[in-house]
């Protein structure tokens, strides 16, 4: 299971941090004088290593709660 | 800034990495390891961030936009998969002591020791420019904060250049804690310690100079974009500005998804010095934070760098020094000197480890075993000359890298040489990614594809930079080799429109994976192969069973297997590790021939010294090795494995025999116990009916003898006669009735019954024998009672027995018995108390054993059987109930029974 989370995490990551998704953030605009594409891109980074943590996290306890 | 006080900076701070790496090794020799740790495991592999990081990423910034981050990105959506791909690859690793990624394929592929050279070559040759670079970083970094203080610095070569002396303090520290074991399966603590303090100085450093830049020098993240969107040059990098850039973008997240593995010295500290696969949970997280972190403020930097050179000629690599010395920050300068100094020192050591563990192992020590002169040469002396070979070879590495930077390296800037040394190593993809998961990929596929792969790498990515060297004539370049359009280095095959990196990297895996597939699909494996692929792949179910199985057939003798295990690790070591081993696995070390088992588990043994390679060789110079099937392999793996579960049921199943017996044990104590009770019952019942008999007896025998006795005499006796017939026939009767409920064969008669009733008929019964006694008799009933179901002839029994006690105990004239019934909460409870002797308190429980009365001959005897409060105890038990007595001496007894209605 935890192994399958995972690759589905790489896979959705590899998308969001590609084109097109980047294509729709490369528009030149920014948000509070910051580009948007540097916005996105980080933002995506944040957001990945949050998902990360709480997968493995909640992995943890079920193991835990298991044994 | 005064050049003296930067070298006395940096010789301070290769004094405290020693003092570290000394401490963490004075730590782990007390028990006290360190790399036990995850955040150090997690920290360490931030390895993965050089000098190119630290400068580069900077000067990237300024040319290609966001370009540079994908170098982070790649990384950072690999490493969920390294829990799929990196363990798999660690536990391989743990399991046959592999030490490096050339040992690593070299071992897939039936221990090739062709691939091992092919492997380390790629890696010297893809890896010794990057080393190069850091020297570089380190140098040029020096230049730009002395000159700023006026000093003329001359570039000498050697003598009188500080990146020698740097390059030369990192040999020292390389060799004394990358070689002082010879058993690279032993970790090095030390150095892992302090390249992971030194990641923290570089973070540290990066993230200050950031802050500075971003929140000092300009007014926040929206200042300086705000700033730098007024010049058009600056705003092109906002985004990205043609369809190319997304493949280029793509191309590069690929390539360091592959190189954050393959990369040595990736390899090394994820893999080869991993304590716990459980560290990888913390890693997933944790690195790439640390990569998001170090690069927030990479781009303000690069912008404001931008921003404040505008039109003067700064190197846009040397933004994150020139900004604070402009600043006139003399301490925040030094910092930042420091953290790149340490992003490039760390590199260098852990790279040059890694490649001089492949050196010895798999280039120098094949040739040495595999020629007898040589070995005779250094016989009984192995040990030493691995060792030797890693010194000499970490020095050789950092020399040539040296030497690399003072000729090539000055013409480039630091983010293409990187790049190049990751198109290198991704070379290894198929072979390692196929290996992993590919049973069919053999030793041909991968030893084609990755020569293919890598002259293509060289041709693309190499040669134009010998070009700009002046080492080939430029007309490769413009015409192609041979004046082959088709064959341009920048343009294979006419292929136009990507970046040189993309397009090296497209063309080379392109053949590569196409060879890789194409010879494992149309060769042969020889057996050797096909059994290490079944080991590979399936290692997660064999992991158990490899170590104690051996997958080795042949003859071998075990002096000398003796003797090549001495050369490496002493005499007393190996005399040690091969007795343990014995005693786990029940060998018996006094026959000639060795055991298979011995002698796999010494090939292990030595593949963590030389590797698998060497290790191989050395083996089959000492045996006669039989040809093993891969069904074999697998059944010898299937059958420990079937051995082990067999144990573990064989276990289970004596525990469980350990707890039937203990239960039997318990049941036959119970058994003894109820036997001694049934022969006390039978000389109790046997000594009751003894004498009420032999008073009959008596009599009778009176009688008989006295034909002229008087009538009323006669009479007397007699009467006498038939009453104790009646107590034996009553206490016979009792007996066999006690006997019915105790073997539960006794049935209950059930009716309607209503307990005034029941009460009523024993008055009546024993009415008249209370009222020659001059027993009076109350009986106060409870009219709320209701009927219930119960056998009505046996609590009449009940009730007369204990109607007849109170009677028997009671003093003639004096006696009063009351009776109650009383109904509280579906039960009805009846309770017969008298005014007689009362029951001491420590009889009153066990009056309503059988026989009570018998036990203790002291007591007053009372009159009867002794078994009808026993059998009246039975009859209430059987409808559910409780019986009880309260009782004084002196002031009577309180019968009560309880029966539950509901």
């Amino acid at each position: 299971m935890k192994e399958q989370k995972l690759i589905v995490i790489s896979i959705l990551f590899l998308i969001l941090f590609n084109f097109p998704m980047l294509a729709i953030f490369n528009n030149g605009g920014s948000i509070n004088g910051i580009p948007t594409l540097y916005m996105y891109v980080f933002f995506v980074w944040t957001l990945f290593i949050g998902i990360i943590y709480n997968v493995l996290r909640k992995e943890r306890n079920e193991k835990q709660r298991d044994e | 800034m005064n050049s003296v006080i930067l070298v006395i900076a940096s010789v301070l701070y290769l004094a405290f990495l020693f003092g570290v790496a000394y401490w963490a090794e004075k730590q782990s020799e007390k028990g006290k390891s360190l790399v036990t740790n995850p955040y150090i495991y997690s920290l360490s592999l931030a390895v993965y961030c050089t000098a190119w990081t630290y400068y580069g990423s900077v000067g990237r910034a300024v040319t290609n936009g966001i370009e540079f981050l994908a170098v982070f990105i790649g990384p950072t959506i690999m490493m969920p998969l390294w829990w799929i791909v990196l363990r798999k690859i660690i536990r391989i690793c743990k399991v046959h002591r592999i030490t490096s990624i050339a040992d690593f394929i070299s071992s897939r592929y039936g221990k090739n020791a062709t691939l091992g050279v092919v492997v380390t070559l790629v890696c010297i040759g893809g890896i010794l420019p990057y080393i190069a670079i850091q020297l570089k970083a380190i140098s040029s970094s020096f230049l730009i904060v002395s000159r700023s203080s006026g000093d003329k610095i001359v570039d000498h070569l050697f003598w009188g250049d500080l990146p020698f002396y740097i390059a030369v303090a990192l040999s020292v520290f390389t060799i004394i804690f990358g070689t002082r074991k010879i058993d690279s399966t032993e970790r090095h603590e030390g150095m892992v310690t302090a390249i992971a303090a030194e990641s923290i100085v570089k973070l540290m450093a990066f993230l200050i100079t950031g802050i500075f830049v971003t929140y000092i020098v300009f007014d926040g993240f929206g200042d300086i974009f705000q700033k730098a969107s007024l010049i058009p040059d600056l705003r092109k990098a906002f985004v990205f500005n043609n369809d190319g850039d997304f493949s280029s973008w793509f191309w590069h997240i690929f390539l360091s998804m592959a190189a954050v593995m393959f990369l040595p010295r990736q390899f090394q500290v994820a893999v080869v010095e991993n304590v716990n696969e459980k560290h990888l949970n913390k890693a997933m997280w944790l690195f790439p934070l640390y990569m998001l972190l170090i690069n927030i403020f990479v781009i303000p930097t690069a912008l404001g760098g931008e921003l404040l050179f505008a039109n003067q000629s700064v190197n846009p690599d040397s933004y994150v020094l020139a900004i604070p010395l402009k600043f006139n920050q003399k301490l925040l300068t030094l910092l930042t000197y420091i953290g790149g100094f340490s992003a490039a020192t760390s590199m260098i050591i852990v790279e040059t480890i890694a490649l001089s563990v492949m050196i010895s192992n798999n280039l120098v020590m094949p040739v040495v075993l595999k020629s007898k002169k040589l070995q005779e040469t250094f016989k009984g002396n192995l040990s030493n000359l691995v060792n030797n070979i890693r010194r000499t070879s970490i020095v050789l590495i950092i020399l040539l890298a040296y030497l690399y930077y003072k000729t090539i390296a000055e013409h480039y800037s630091l983010v293409s040489i990187g790049m190049v040394s990751f198109t290198a190593v991704a070379q290894f993809t198929p072979a390692i990614i196929g290996g992993l998961f590919w049973k069919t990929g053999n030793r041909k596929g991968a030893l084609i594809g990755l020569g293919v792969g890598t002259i293509i790498w060289f041709y693309t990515l190499v040669l134009p930079s010998l070009v700009g060297a002046g080492y080939f004539p430029q007309s490769i370049m413009d015409n192609g080799l041979w004046g082959f359009e088709i064959l341009k280095p920048f343009s294979l095959f006419g292929l136009k429109g990507m970046d040189n990196i993309s397009h090296g990297l497209f063309w080379s895996l392109l053949f590569n994976l196409g060879c890789y597939l194409y010879f494992s699909l149309t060769r042969n494996a020889s057996s050797l192969e096909h059994n290490q692929a079944v080991i590979f792949v399936d290692i997660f179910e064999y992991s158990g069973q490899i170590e104690n199985s051996s997958i080795w057939r042949g003859t071998a003798y075990l002096p000398d297997i003796q003797l090549l295990l001495s050369n490496f690790f002493g005499e007393k070591r190996s005399e040690k590790v091969l007795r343990l081993f014995a005693q786990k696995n029940k060998i018996n070390l006094k026959n000639e021939t060795a055991d298979p088992r011995l002698v796999t588990y010494t090939e292990k043994l030595l593949a963590g010294v030389v590797g698998t390679a060497s290790a191989r060789i050395m083996i089959s110079s000492i045996s006669k090795e039989e040809k093993i099937s891969t069904e074999e392999v697998i059944n010898i793996l299937k059958s420990s494995q079937e051995l082990l579960s067999a144990n573990k049921s064989l276990r289970k199943k004596s525990v469980e025999l350990e707890k039937a017996t203990s239960e039997l044990k318990d049941a036959n104590e119970i058994l003894q116990r109820t036997d001694k009770l049934k022969d006390d019952f039978l000389t109790t019942v046997a000594h009751e009916i003894r004498t009420p008999l032999t008073s009959i007896r008596a009599l009778s025998e009176i009688v008989f003898d006295n034909p002229d006795m008087e009538i009323e005499e006669r009479e007397h006796f007699l009467g006498t006669v038939v009453k104790e017939s009646d107590r034996l026939s009553r206490l016979i009767n009792q007996v066999l009735d006690l006997e019915k409920y105790e073997s539960g064969k006794q049935t209950l008669n059930i009716e309607e019954v209503d307990i005034q009733d029941i009460i009523k008929d024993s008055v009546d019964t024993l009415y008249q024998q209370a009222k020659e006694k001059g027993i009076k008799m109350v009986f106060m009933p409870d009219r709320f009672a209701p009927r219930f179901e119960a056998d009505k002839d046996k609590l009449i029994q009940v009730v007369v027995n204990l109607l007849s006690n109170a009677i028997k105990f009671c003093e003639p004239q004096k006696g009063e018995i009351t009776i109650v019934t009383h109904y509280v909460e579906g039960c009805i409870y009846t309770s017969i108390q008298d005014n007689g002797a009362g029951i001491d308190k420590k009889f009153q429980r066990l009056i309503f054993d059988k026989f009570f009365q018998a036990e203790d001959q002291t007591i007053k005897k009372p009159r009867g059987s002794g078994l009808g409060l026993a059998i009246s105890k039975k009859i209430i038990e059987l409808h559910n109930g409780q019986i009880w007595l309260e009782s004084q001496v002196g002031r009577g007894s309180k019968f009560t029974f309880m029966i539950s209605v509901v």
